[in-house]
């Protein structure tokens, strides 16, 4: 089930009346039965698996705690995260192993691949329930005894296909003392929810047309046709996620649950450092506590391990986003830009500009070349293959060629960019992203009412919704 | 009052706002048609628009109502060849943008070829056959420009006596009770002229079509009822959408009396010369080639260029938009290039036998 569908407002009404009025414990199995419904809407059969993996993880957490010994601690956790990596490898990385090892030496594999479909979130509860048994191995989280938590920790629908990747210490606490929702818990979610239906149907499936057609067939476009495509993807995965990740808090709001902020105006960011701060912060900081500095030891080890640290991290974040070269050269390029701002903040850590003229020009030209970086990198996140990827390149910046819809797609583009700045700056002024909440209910409902009738009104015309680009991953 | 009246502002002011919004993103373009009184149903002239069903297209109307750029009606000089095309929504191209339809590939490779200005100027129209688009030929498009080609596209469809029906809302050829050509003017009939005279009779519902929210709601009432959801279900509930039947055929139909008369009648255009040009998709309709060539009218067929789906001689399919998915209903980008070169090709080597006297050869 889709968040960009009336019906998935169907379901979220429904859910949640009959959530309010269920007696405790059993509005927690009604909502855990509502979560399962709401997933299994789009193959059943991967239903098992995300039970499976969920019971699975529950059973190690505990066994992880009550081991005596450090060493079968550790054992178990190696098992855990074994298992876990064996079957999100298998559905996701299995055949671009076989394409990897086909092309690097010749051998014909193709009888290998596997044809099944990739379990939608997979990757995102795997990392979920990760996080569970790495926080009890590090004795920083005890073993829930409740299995219907741990199951909704993992499962519950407005967080379980796209994150945010909630970390089991930040949730489980929350649902063991679950509380029905209150007045301003449902005015947050609603605020949530409209700003998010805005960005991501009237801003993300509607820019998307545009890209879709332009990177399917980018020889028959001009530089700047391929250059707006470009800036509109920027726009377009923004929103989409963006949008995502609001309907997903508001929606989990709804029920007493407080999801963790998941983007907080990325493309204003000063640096790529502030990028990443910013950006998907969900996955960020999954990415910076287990593997940069639990794992591979942050900055602690010497000034080399460092960069390499960073350079892998990204490596890995970008390979967490699917089996294909592009994007781990997409996570390669956004480590190489980390470690690079690393090294250059640590190299003028002594300069002190003391003219403010100066230091916010400096400061201008940091942002505005950060987007461009980050604009350049989603190239590679979006092409379909580098072939494409180095086409764009040529035709943008090499053998360019004029088109006369130059100005056609500029104004689309621009009015795009500006809706969506709009929102940031809004929400940068309010400080929150429930900031249609922070106005008084004639304002609110003024703002709402508008902004839903545009939204249902436009989810009628178009015969099939737009998936969210991170359902894929 | 004093909340009702900060509400209303405030609604006011967001309803501009998104108003604005999607008509500069054009996610909802204003609407293509409007209804002239002679001629039926035609395309606003100079408006901003943009489709993206199967293909994408992003653009302007000319004053004309046509996707192309701005040609005086008269051409320049004796050394310039100007060539019209006639026919329905695969000339309009509407699915690639201007730059991609294959009368840019025309204008540029037949110049190279002929090393003088050729201009093409391309009146396809989405869902008009000939019973339509022949009677704004003769009666407006034949008058009002100067044409030493045109290159007149047919298919299957016209081969019937659809009697100028619904599904053609503009003025059509249509038989008298002699059997001689009439003009027809049962699209005055059809329900959408009703409720759009309607509406414009209503002082306050007159500009119905400028809002963006209007446009909004009647393309999602539209569209419920073409994918044949009920108004409440959705998505897999409602059922996806009906892949449609997109194999070749062969049409054993004859040609009708009607199109007979159609097919002479724009024949006889004495500026310059027709050149019947049969689409092969998704009918075959051998009945049209051999009253062509019983007739000794000019024609090509696309038999010649497309084989199936696919551009003759390679296995680049020219009806599958990748980015939508959709298939068979148009030509895409590659589609459009491969006529291009083909009816370049075609009028090059055969330009010598046209009868085009107001081209210097």
């Amino acid at each position: 089930m889709l968040f960009n569908t009336p019906l998935y407002l169907v379901f979220l009404v429904i859910v949640f009346i009959v959530f309010y009025f269920l007696p405790k414990r059993i509005d927690k199995l009604f909502l855990l039965g509502a979560s399962y419904l709401f997933y299994g809407y789009w193959d059943w059969r991967f239903l098992l698996l995300l039970v499976g993996s969920s019971l699975m993880d529950f059973y190690f957490g505990k066994l992880i705690f009550e081991a005596q010994e450090k060493k079968k601690k550790k054992s178990l956790l190696l098992f855990s995260l074994f298992i876990n990596l064996l079957i999100l490898c298998f559905f996701k990385y299995f055949n671009f192993f076989i394409d990897s090892f086909q092309l690097a030496f010749g051998h014909k594999l193709d009888f290998l691949h596997i044809h099944v479909l990739l379990p939608v979130g997979i990757s995102f509860y795997t990392f979920q329930s990760l996080s569970y048994t790495f926080d009890i191995y590090r004795e920083k989280l005890l073993p829930t005894k409740d299995t219907l938590d741990y199951c909704l920790f993992v499962g519950v629908f407005p967080h379980m296909v796209s994150g945010p990747i909630v970390k089991a210490k930040l949730i489980l606490p929350q649902l063991a003392t679950l509380e029905k929702p209150v007045k301003k818990d449902f005015l947050t979610g609603f605020s949530l929810i409209t700003v998010g239906m805005f960005q991501k149907v009237l801003i993300g499936d509607t820019v998307a047309k545009y890209v879709n057609h332009i990177f399917a067939d980018p020889t028959y476009y001009s530089s700047s046709e391929l250059f707006f495509s470009l800036l509109m993807f920027t726009i377009q995965i923004y929103a989409d996620f963006s949008g995502y990740s609001n309907i997903a808090r508001g929606s989990a709001k709804l029920f007493g649950i407080d999801l963790i902020d998941n983007f907080n105006q990325p493309y204003l960011s000063a640096n790529i450092t502030d990028f990443w701060r910013r950006w998907h912060i969900s996955l960020s900081e999954w990415l910076r506590e287990y593997v940069y500095i639990w794992w591979l030891g942050g900055n602690r080890i010497n000034k080399a391990r460092t960069y390499i640290n960073l350079m892998l991290t990204m490596l890995i974040g970008g390979f967490w986003h699917g089996a294909n070269w592009t994007f781990i050269v997409w996570g390669g390029l956004h480590g190489v830009g980390l470690a690079v701002h690393k090294w250059f903040m640590a190299s003028t850590k002594n300069v002190v500009i003391n003219n403010k003229l100066i230091a916010g020009f400096l400061n201008l030209i940091s942002g505005v070349s950060t987007f461009f970086f980050v604009v350049l990198a989603w190239l590679f996140f979006r092409a379909p293959d580098f072939k494409t990827a180095w086409f764009y390149l040529d035709r943008m910046l090499v053998n360019r060629v004029r088109s006369t819809m130059t100005k056609d797609l500029a104004i689309i583009a621009v009015t795009y960019a500006g809706a969506v700045l709009l929102i940031d700056v809004v929400e940068n002024k309010m400080k929150s992203h429930e900031f249609l909440n922070d106005f008084s209910p004639a304002i609110r409902y003024g703002m709402a009412v508008p902004i839903w009738i545009a939204v249902i009104w436009y989810m009628y015309t178009v015969g099939i919704p737009a998936p969210f680009i991170y359902f894929q991953f | 009052m004093k909340n009702l009246i900060l509400f209303l502002i405030t609604f006011g002011i967001t309803v501009l706002g998104i108003e604005f919004f999607l008509n500069t993103t054009r996610i909802t373009p204003p609407t293509l048609k409007y209804y002239n009184p002679v001629y039926g149903s035609l395309n606003r002239p100079n408006i901003d628009y943009y489709k993206a069903v199967e293909g994408l297209y992003v653009g302007k109307t000319n004053y004309d109502g046509r996707f192309r750029e701005n040609y005086p009606k008269r051409k320049d000089d004796k050394k310039t060849l100007r060539i019209l095309l006639m026919g329905d929504s695969f000339v309009e191209g509407i699915d690639v943008f201007s730059h991609n339809h294959f009368a840019r590939y025309m204008e540029e490779l037949l110049g190279q070829k002929l090393n003088r200005k050729v201009e093409v100027i391309d009146f396809g129209r989405g869902n008009c056959a000939i019973q339509a688009s022949s009677y704004y030929f003769t009666d407006y498009i034949s008058k009002e420009y100067d044409a030493d080609l045109v290159l007149y596209f047919t298919e299957w469809r016209d081969m019937y006596n659809i009697g100028g029906g619904a599904a053609y809302p503009s003025t059509c050829f249509i038989l008298d009770s002699n059997n001689n050509l009439a003009a027809g003017y049962l699209w005055k009939k059809t329900p959408e002229y009703a409720i759009h005279k309607k509406l414009t009779a209503n002082p306050i519902l007159k500009h119905y079509e400028s809002s963006a929210y209007f446009r909004l709601l009647y393309r999602a009432v539209a569209m419920t009822k073409i994918t044949g959801m009920p108004i409440m279900t959705f998505g897999k509930f409602g059922g996806s959408m009906k892949k449609p039947d997109y194999a070749t055929y062969t049409s054993n139909a004859p040609v009708s009396l009607l199109s007979k008369k159609l097919y002479d009648t724009v024949n006889s255009y004495d500026k310059g010369q027709v050149i019947w040009v049969v689409r092969n998709k998704p009918y075959n309709a051998p009945a049209i080639l051999e009253y062509l060539k019983d007739k000794n009218f000019k024609y090509v067929s696309l038999s010649d260029t497309f084989n199936d789906n696919y551009i003759k001689g390679t296995n680049i399919d020219a009806y599958y938009f990748k980015a939508s998915g959709q298939y068979g209903g148009h030509w895409n980008n590659d589609g459009h290039k491969a006529m291009g070169y083909f009816l370049t090709n075609r009028i090059y080597n055969n330009l010598a036998n046209c009868n085009t006297p107001n081209y210097e050869k």
